[in-house]
């Protein structure tokens, strides 16, 4: 008995020992490699970086503007400008001024939009689009502004209503959740949006974002809803799907400037808090810009299309609007509000129009005003707003928009009579939508607060208020709840773990039962089955998990080609597995490297990027072989068969594993039939 | 109907099955190894237990799991286990790999059943008479050596009065079994050779006798077992019954030439099973 007992003992020890062996011996051949070395954030320097690239940009375009128009400096443009105020390029010439953050004198400009703004029959869009750009260079409000006559109800009226509840219009007839919901009610089953028809509008879809940017801006998460939530995810996911190879995109078949900066302001109008990374990065932004500045011309200003793949004719509407949008984005980058108009937080709850009275005009909105407003034509306006939306989204079929328009338009007229019965409460509305100040419109407004003020004297119209300084109490502007932790990748992960750990335990019993079942079952076979079944469980949930999944890999792709910060630089990566009549693996493509990554750092990060598979080994002293990528593996073609790597165009004569690279390198990885003889050029 | 068949065509069957089992790694292929190796079991009255059969599930499932954590080849990513790709193909190239073990397991014994020692030195013949005499020692050594081993430990076992208990006892048991094995084998090499030079080994002109006939039925078989082992070939050749797995899975099952190819296996399986009776016969006098 006693031996038997000391038998077992022995067996106990020589079990565990064997168990301690065969986990070490996993761990060993596995804990070496991984993706944990790839951490794929963007630090603040790197974004300070891009965001200075960004304004670079920005200055260049807007000398060429100065050069091509004359000007001596900024603030003499911007009051030659003054001639074309309320006009398409030229209000976004000062929008991507005031986003700029130039400290110049609006006086004139302003003057001369509030001139315009006496227009009497003015279209909503126009209407809003005035008001916003009278917001961005610091004025409050336009002094005699018209209600608007809510006729049109075409997508682009919704869409500037949009930006001008959030920026706290204070004589919107509409608040937050109405707005949004009109909005929403637009979105088109892929998830886009467009001025007619069933096909999503890259251009509209990016105007939309921007507006559903601003209402969330002004509302916070929590009262904007998962509603608004979906909307975005949809609305970028459409973005991320229509963006081009090559990172550009294209407006009816033609690759331009203008749709890829709206779809940069979409982006930037979120802050990081609005939403998820995997929502943000169905984009690939860093991949956008470099496409944008193709457009670049040799002047610095930007061309609306290539010819022949240069950009050579200047664009006036194009350059502004990439103005705007590098502005906005290297906002966004440097933390601050990336919104291309500002936005006014919403006190306290949001209510629906029902049970809480509209936000008014302010105090100068006469009863002529609203008489005036009330004989307008609807065919007019109807004419206009068409005329505005085609300048807007960059020469759009203008025929679809009319049909749009008018139809919309004739049923809009019943909301006027909510406006008239609203009137009455004024005074304590727009106190309370002044007080809560965001801090957008106090960084544009301190800068510009003089300004203000001189306007206030030479107009008669005293509208103009300047409470912001005084009340600027925090309101939280932001969504500022605790994130939605990203759950989708994990449980994915989770899922692959359970089933392979079915798998094995499915094994495990199918080895004891066969075992069981043998004529010369042993216990010996009994223990080694379950040390071993042990030891694989303990191996997978001991193992790092991580599914290719497209967003991840967006993520990556997104990393892997951001803007070049402080020791980092631009190599080209090419992968071609040499077959005729196949597709490369992958065509030559830019991507960002630090100075310290080597051959097979680069490769690793751009197949995991790009989803393509690779089988190396590395021995003890650090050199790594790659065996195989993308299924292709060595001696599949013959003897000699295999990879190697050319560094601009010299095939390397070391491991990858030891290679570094230089700003500029070319890299290409190619399959060789004949040790790298045939590959060599 | 009795259909004696030449020991020289069953060794040009067998080389032609396992070649073809071993180079085509087609799952059509392996199911037809799979299906006539099992008829073969039911042929040669081996039993099928469940513990064959949930051995070789077993089997399979690792090697199918497992395959893909060694070889990361492949161009359908999974999932990444620890920052390497877990790809489909290489699940596919592990079923593939275990399956063709596993038909090569189940073949090796029907081999094993039907080339009897005789059927070895039948199939050397007079010109590799020697070498077939080595082949049939060597063939022999195993079995003869676990049978004396066991006979050693239970004699051993009944002076002792029961089994060792710990491992020094088993340890001083085994040293005392291969000793007594060595000391065996000797003997039994010195009596063995002394019998041999007594009938004459090594005197004179070695002689040969083969108890069998190459008949007509044995050549007709093999003829045909050779042809249709050509179709095979053909096809192949002609670019059927391919089974690419890496980088992409690609396997040709339902052209023509495919079909043809699959046919021809087949038949090259399952022709020799007419002689049957003849094999049953020879395990019954052999037990």
């Amino acid at each position: 008995m006693q031996n038997k007992m000391r038998r077992r003992r022995h067996n106990l020890i020589l079990w565990s020992l064997a168990v301690v062996l065969l986990l070490t011996s996993f761990f060993d051949a596995f804990s070496s490699v991984g993706l944990s070395r790839h951490v794929f954030a963007d630090t603040a320097a790197e974004r300070a970086g891009a965001a200075e690239q960004l304004l670079t940009k920005c200055r260049e375009a807007l000398n060429w503007k100065m050069k091509a128009s004359g000007a001596k400096s900024e603030q003499a443009l911007l009051d030659m400008m003054a001639a074309h105020a309320g006009r398409s390029p030229e209000d976004w010439y000062v929008l991507a001024m005031a986003k700029m953050g130039l400290k110049l004198d609006y006086t004139k400009y302003a003057n001369a939009l509030f001139e315009v703004c006496k227009d009497p029959e003015p279209t909503d869009v126009e209407q809003y689009r005035r008001y916003l750009v009278a917001r961005a260079m610091g004025f409050e409000d336009i002094p005699g502004t018209v209600p608007e006559k809510l006729k049109n109800k075409g997508i682009m009226s919704a869409i500037y209503r949009g930006y001008a509840v959030a920026a706290g219009r204070a004589s919107s007839s509409f608040v937050y959740g109405e707005t949004q919901s009109a909005l929403i009610d637009l979105k088109l089953a892929d998830g886009g949006y467009a001025l007619m028809g069933e096909t999503s509008d890259v251009d509209v879809t990016a105007f939309v974002l921007q507006a559903y940017g601003a209402l969330l801006g002004a509302q916070g998460k929590t009262a904007a809803g998962a509603e608004l939530a979906s909307a975005v995810r949809d609305g970028f996911a459409v973005l991320g799907k229509r963006q081009s190879a090559d990172g550009g995109y294209a407006s009816f078949g033609t690759a331009n400037a203008e749709s890829g900066a709206m779809v940069l302001l979409a982006l930037a109008a979120f802050s990081d808090k609005d939403i998820t990374a995997e929502v943000r990065n169905s984009v690939r932004a860093n991949a956008l810009i470099e496409a944008t500045n193709r457009f670049q011309t040799a002047g610095g200003g930007f061309a609306h299309a290539l010819s022949d793949g240069v950009a050579s004719m200047e664009n006036d509407l194009a350059t502004a609007q990439v103005m705007c949008a590098y502005a906005a984005y290297a906002s966004y980058l440097k933390g601050a509000s990336g919104r291309l108009y500002p936005v006014k937080a919403a006190a306290g709850p949001v209510v629906p129009t029902t049970e809480k009275p509209t936000e008014m005009p302010t105090e100068s909105s006469t009863e002529e005003t609203t008489q005036k407003q009330t004989e307008a034509s609807a065919e007019e306006t109807t004419q206009k707003q068409t005329e505005a939306s085609a300048e807007e989204t960059t020469k759009k079929e203008t025929e679809a928009s009319t049909e749009e328009t008018t139809a919309k338009g004739t049923e809009a007229s019943t909301e006027e009579t909510t406006e008239e019965t609203a009137e009455e409460s004024t005074e304590e509305t727009a106190e309370v939508s002044t007080e809560a100040a965001t801090e957008e419109s106090t960084d544009v407004s301190e800068e510009t607060t003089s300004d203000a003020e001189t306007t206030e004297n030479s107009s008669k119209e005293t509208t103009i208020e300047e409470k912001t300084n005084e009340n600027s109490t925090s309101v939280p502007t932001e969504g500022s709840d605790i994130e939605k932790p990203e759950e989708g990748s994990s449980t994915s992960a989770r899922t692959i773990r359970w089933i392979m750990t079915a798998v094995v335990a499915g094994l495990i019993l199918l080895a004891l039962l066969a075992n069981t079942f043998s004529r010369r079952k042993s216990k010996l076979t009994y223990i080694l089955i379950v040390i071993f079944g042990v030891a694989a469980l303990a191996f997978i949930w001991f193992s790092k998990i991580t599914l290719p999944e497209q967003a991840t890999q967006k993520q990556q792709q997104n990393y892997l080609e951001r803007l070049p910060a402080q020791g980092e630089f631009r190599v080209t990566i090419s992968i071609d597995q040499r077959i005729e009549g196949e597709e490369p693996l992958l065509t030559p493509r830019l991507v960002t490297v630090s100075g310290d990554d080597t051959v097979f750092d680069v490769l690793q990060r751009v197949t995991t990027a790009y989803g393509i598979s690779i089988d190396y080994s590395k021995s003890m002293v650090g050199t790594v072989y790659v065996r195989a990528i993308g299924g292709h593996s060595e001696f599949d073609r013959g003897a000699g068969s295999g990879w190697v790597f050319l560094v601009n165009g010299a095939l390397a004569t070391t491991d990858a594993g030891s290679v570094k690279l230089s700003d500029g390198d070319e890299l290409r990885w190619a399959y060789t039939l004949d040790l790298g003889k045939d590959v060599s050029p | 109907m009795r259909v004696y068949l030449h020991s020289r065509t069953w060794f040009i069957y067998f080389v032609m099955v396992i070649v073809i089992l071993m180079t085509f790694w087609h799952p059509v292929v392996l199911l037809i190894s799979l299906e006539s190796g099992l008829i073969w079991w039911k042929i040669l009255k081996r039993r099928l237990t469940m513990g064959h059969i949930l051995g070789a599930a077993a089997l399979l499932g690792f090697l199918t799991v497992i395959n893909p954590i060694i070889s990361a080849n492949g161009a359908t990513i999974l999932f990444y286990l620890n920052g390497r790709a877990y790809t489909a193909e290489a699940l596919v190239y592990g079923f593939l790999f275990a399956s063709v073990m596993v038909c090569a397991l189940l073949w090796s014994v029907i081999l094993s059943e039907v080339m009897t020692t005789d059927r070895w030195l039948c199939v050397c013949g007079r010109r590799f008479s020697r070498t077939g005499l080595v082949l049939t020692m060597v063939f022999r050594f195993f079995p003869l050596f676990s049978k004396q081993w066991r006979k050693i430990r239970e004699g051993q076992e009944a002076l002792a009065g029961g089994a060792p208990v710990g491992w020094k006892e088993t340890f001083l048991l085994t040293k005392r079994e291969l000793l007594c094995m060595l000391t065996w084998s000797l003997e039994h090499g010195f009596v063995t050779a002394d019998a041999m030079l007594a009938r004459g080994y090594g005197s004179a002109r070695r002689t040969y006798f083969n108890r069998e006939k190459y008949g007509a039925g044995s050549a007709l078989i093999a003829l045909v077992l050779i042809g249709a082992f050509a179709a095979v070939i053909t096809a192949a050749v002609l670019g059927g019954m391919e089974s690419q797995i890496y980088p992409y899975v690609q396997i040709h099952m339902d052209g023509t030439v495919d079909i043809l190819g699959f046919t021809a296996y087949f038949m090259l399986c399952h022709l020799p099973m007419i002689s049957y009776k003849v094999l049953r016969e020879e395990r019954r006098m052999r037990s």
